[in-house]
């Protein structure tokens, strides 16, 4: 049986480490032809905070007591933007489909695969069901597919926080996350 | 905001406008349709998004 992650509703204005977004979204784009600009993004329905936990709370802090109207201001803990990463929905991720409407097509996972992905035994992926209560279906991080928004934005869109993984949790999930980072590829031999 | 942004228009891939209705209600109950059925099955995968921005004069 599949380990059930535990999450709670924070009301504070704090991004967290763990936490869960509805639509975020990625500037994948933009380009200017002839007056004309175009601005392409890919939105996201679910995705998760990997960026640590005291990273973000020391940039909380610090700015807390920045005086803004001082400048240069000293500001150490300065965040450019958090790392992120896609939620998708199991069974669409089992089946290949879940970036289908970008015209993209993964393959299909079997059972031996599902398994393995269901077990946390791949390292590209990270398997999630959530206690009873929570509305979600079960759902499955791809590490490959990570991203970056901006702290600005985060915080603007806050409202669109829907949980957040509790400690232990969220740290297994980052834990695994960078294991999957420091993979080396060693170079096949040529046949 | 500047004056030189006219017009913004923004093509969602899974909304297709009905240029041949007349009807503002059947608009609206046919927009409705298709996002109900994309809320049905399609809701939790990933959509691209495309803003275009023209500008105009000088």
């Amino acid at each position: 049986m599949a380990i059930k992650y535990q999450v709670e509703i924070l009301k504070d204005s704090q991004v967290h480490q763990g936490d869960i977004f509805k639509s975020l979204k990625y500037y994948d784009n933009f380009i200017e032809c002839s007056g004309q600009f175009e601005l392409s993004l890919l939105k996201f329905p679910y995705s998760i905070i990997l960026t640590q936990e005291c990273d973000l709370s020391n940039n909380l802090n610090e700015r807390g007591g920045i005086d803004f109207n001082t400048k240069p201001f000293k500001h150490d803990k300065f965040l450019v933007s958090l790392l992120c990463a896609p939620l998708y929905n199991a069974e669409h991720l089992f089946s290949g489909n879940h970036l289908s409407f970008l015209d993209i097509v993964s393959e299909t996972k079997n059972s031996e695969q599902r398994k393995y992905i269901k077990s946390n035994r791949e390292p590209r992926y990270h398997y999630l069901e959530f206690e009873d209560g929570i509305q979600l279906v079960p759902m499955v991080i791809d590490f490959k597919h990570y991203f970056t928004v901006s702290l600005n934005t985060l915080e603007t869109d806050i409202s669109q926080r829907i949980c957040s993984l509790k400690p232990i949790f969220r740290e297994s999930v980052t834990q695994r996350f960078s294991n999957f980072l420091s993979r080396i590829g060693l170079p096949e031999p040529e046949r | 905001m500047d004056d030189n942004f006219l017009n913004i228009e923004i093509e969602d891939n899974l909304y297709s406008e009905n240029e041949d209705s007349n009807s503002t209600s059947e608009l609206i109950s046919e927009s409705k349709n298709i996002w109900d059925e994309i809320n049905s099955q399609f809701v939790d995968k990933v959509t691209r998004l495309t803003i275009k921005v023209q500008l105009d004069g000088d």
